[in-house]
């Protein structure tokens, strides 16, 4: 009889909130499909506000929309593997040294590989394209070890993420800082991985966003159908419950931190393609960023529910928030008041619309 | 189990511990016969090209003198909380001498006022307080840096037309002084026009958005001044990617390889290198001058200069020593 609940949980491992998308007719689920992705209404309102209170042909263009992708490309990565996490009812701060780690790890791969001191702080190449392939899988691999260091630190010391994230949020800055000397790396990365890569376009868009994109229709559909997905909502909503009903609950946590240390670690190509260098200043606040991402497309923090698509939408809120209001002239004080009231608006919103839904039933 | 990984674990941390302490080399007992002299050198980011270009400088003139010079300071941000735990470290050291670069004006007064009250004497390095107690001060005069970032800026956009500059946060006295210095020279140019300044938080991706924005929003934008190496990446990383590198001018404050690469290919005007080398160097020569008693003629600031480097000038040997070789 105790058994019920958890094997109905395996079955159906979405919460009752959730069941609105599934059910009913063809009218609720427009409904229901528009009560989900308010997010993006609220996105394209904001796009809407800074057309009509911009000159012309300065905020809604494609070379700005497109810039504005490209400086959200990395967050969209690392929010994606966030989403994972939080929906376990986990916690990565570590992803930004990650990040950083991951960077300096393929920066330095590229650097050797890519011709002798000399020649590359001189801006010469010569084997460019195989320091570009061993530097890219140098720092997939050093996230994705990272991740499982996460995960089984989590699993096996039974310590909370917070704490062991924190932790390694430490300590990546702090390796990552011992490999790069401190400082950046010695010389750019080689040019073409800018200029044919991080600084290219295809049909309008940005490589690195084309591959964030790719990314992020991938992890969708592995979150919302696939098996793995189901696992990792199944342990967010009742970690007990699914180990009994035989998911292997801390196999499954660790898969779930590696791939986090994954993406963070692509997001680290991406330092590398589109800055040809990388700093760890710039990503102290990675995870403050991937993780109101993750809040603002709705992903509860307690584990369970969430959406992978819509912790995108999240990412694009500040990034189009901030180049809004800098093309606008708003005083540079006055953007970070408006940013962080905007975050707190549309959190605001969001629970509104859940109290609505809920009650309504 | 448990109890197996928990041993585990604190062989790990000692093991860790240890390193730690091996890597900075804990400065051993000096012999009562001969007195070798220890300095501390405190950065105001240990992370940056500047500051670990300043510490060759350093440690070079204490070879030479034979001064011990431990370089020391926070990885994270350029701030006083992360800072004073470091200079409070090292006034436990009890070395002979502090150099530090004050990561803020007045915040800084009381913590290096304890090290001087336990009778360290302290140089500035960099930046200053705005309190006279240090022994001396030796840094760029970051004033003149920001006006002659103006009029490199107006040369290279042809004397007309917008410019916009990108900074770091306000409050740190030497990007302030930039600012100011670049302000106060524009003016000077009735026919340029000035967006104003935007503040990346030391993110080069938030720098680049910020130009991005720049750049889409005024069409008749010219040029940008970058008055660090982090907001530089953001905004040559910007320019770049809309395909205005050499149409949007830019000019930059300091002197790191991708920078120097930058310019090199024509994405960069100008940089306007600082000496930090030199600020090392001539710190260290002080602080022996005074910890050995010569201290007349001590003045009580010292300006290494800066350049302007441009593509015509980078090659040349005059230049090269202000180029930041971290």
């Amino acid at each position: 009889m105790t058994q019920a609940p958890p094997a109905s949980d395996e079955l159906e491992p979405a919460p009752p909130g959730d069941d609105a998308t599934r059910g009913g007719g063809s009218g609720r689920t427009a409904i229901a499909l528009l009560d989900r992705s308010w997010l993006f209404l609220f996105l394209l309102a904001l796009l809407g506000f800074f057309w009509a209170t911009t000159p012309r042909s300065t905020f809604l263009t494609e070379a700005n929309l497109s810039q504005i992708a490209l400086s959200t490309s990395q967050v969209v990565l690392l929010a994606i593997g966030l989403t994972f996490v939080i929906v376990t009812g986990g916690i990565d701060l570590s992803i930004g040294g990650i990040l950083f780690f991951s960077a300096v790890c393929g920066g330095r791969t590229m650097l050797e590989l890519a011709g002798t001191n000399a020649q590359v702080t001189s801006g010469a190449y010569p084997h460019a394209a195989k320091a570009i392939v061993a530097g890219i899988v140098v720092a997939l691999l050093a996230g994705t070890f990272w991740g499982v260091v996460n995960g089984l630190l989590i699993t096996l010391m039974r310590l909370p993420p917070f704490i062991v994230t924190l932790g390694t949020y430490g300590m990546t800055f702090g390796f990552g800082n011992l490999l790069s000397g401190g400082s950046y790396l010695g010389a750019p990365v080689p040019t073409g991985f800018t200029s044919d890569f991080g600084n290219a376009k295809f049909l309008g868009v940005y490589y690195p966003m084309w591959l964030a994109l790719g990314f992020l229709l991938v992890a969708h559909v592995v979150f919302q159908y696939a098996r793995f997905g189901r696992y990792t909502r199944a342990v967010g909503s009742n970690a007990e419950g699914s180990r009994r009903a035989g998911i292997a609950v801390d196999r499954h946590l660790v898969k779930v931190y590696a791939l986090a240390g994954f993406l963070a670690g692509l997001a680290g190509v991406l330092d590398l393609a589109i800055y040809t260098n990388t700093t760890s200043v710039s990503h102290l606040q990675d995870n403050l960023n991937a993780i109101s991402a993750v809040v603002l497309g709705g992903t509860s923090l307690f584990g369970g529910i969430g959406s992978v698509l819509m912790s995108a939408v999240g990412a694009f809120i500040p990034t189009v928030l901030q180049n809004g209001l800098v093309i606008r002239n708003v005083q540079p004080f006055w953007q970070e008041v408006t940013v962080g009231a905007t975050i707190i608006l549309a959190v605001y919103l969001d629970q509104l619309r859940r109290r609505r839904s809920a009650g309504g039933g | 189990m448990s109890r197996r990984l928990l041993v585990v674990a604190m062989a790990l941390t000692a093991g860790l511990m240890l390193m730690g302490s091996t890597a900075t080399g804990g400065t051993s007992r000096s012999d009562a016969a001969q007195k070798t002299y220890t300095f501390y050198l405190v950065a105001g980011i240990a992370s940056d090209s500047f500051y670990l270009t300043m510490k060759k400088g350093a440690q070079a003139a204490g070879k030479k003198l034979g001064v011990k010079v431990v370089f020391t300071g926070s990885t994270k941000a350029f701030s006083p909380p992360t800072q004073i735990p470091f200079l409070n470290g090292a006034i436990a050291r009890r070395p002979d001498a502090i150099l530090i670069a004050p990561t803020d004006k007045t915040a800084l007064i009381a913590p290096i006022q304890r090290a001087i009250d336990a009778g360290i004497p302290v140089i500035t390095v960099d930046t200053f307080i705005t309190k006279r107690i240090a022994v001396t001060n030796v840094s760029t005069d970051n004033l003149g840096g920001g006006r002659a970032a103006a009029r490199a800026l107006v040369n290279a956009i042809g004397g007309s037309g917008d410019v916009a500059a990108i900074s770091v946060n306000p409050g740190i006295s030497t990007t302030d002084q930039r600012r100011d210095g670049f302000v106060a020279q524009l003016k000077k140019y009735p026919r340029v026009k000035y967006l104003g300044i935007q503040y990346c938080n030391d993110d080069q991706t938030k720098a680049q958005n910020q130009t991005a924005a720049l750049i889409n929003g005024n069409p008749n934008l010219k040029g940008i001044f970058a008055m660090n190496v982090v907001s530089g990446n953001g905004v040559t990383a910007a320019v770049t990617a809309a395909g205005k590198a050499g149409v949007v001018k830019l000019v930059e404050f300091d002197a790191g390889p991708p920078q120097v690469q930058a310019l090199k290919a024509g994405k960069i005007h100008a940089l306007i290198a600082q000496y930090p080398y030199g600020i090392g160097e001539l710190g260290v020569q002080l602080a022996y001058k005074w910890v050995t008693g010569k201290r007349a003629g001590i003045k009580k600031h010292y300006g290494t200069g800066s350049a302007v480097v441009t593509r015509a000038n980078v090659n040349s040997p005059k230049i090269k020593k202000f180029l930041y070789t971290p």
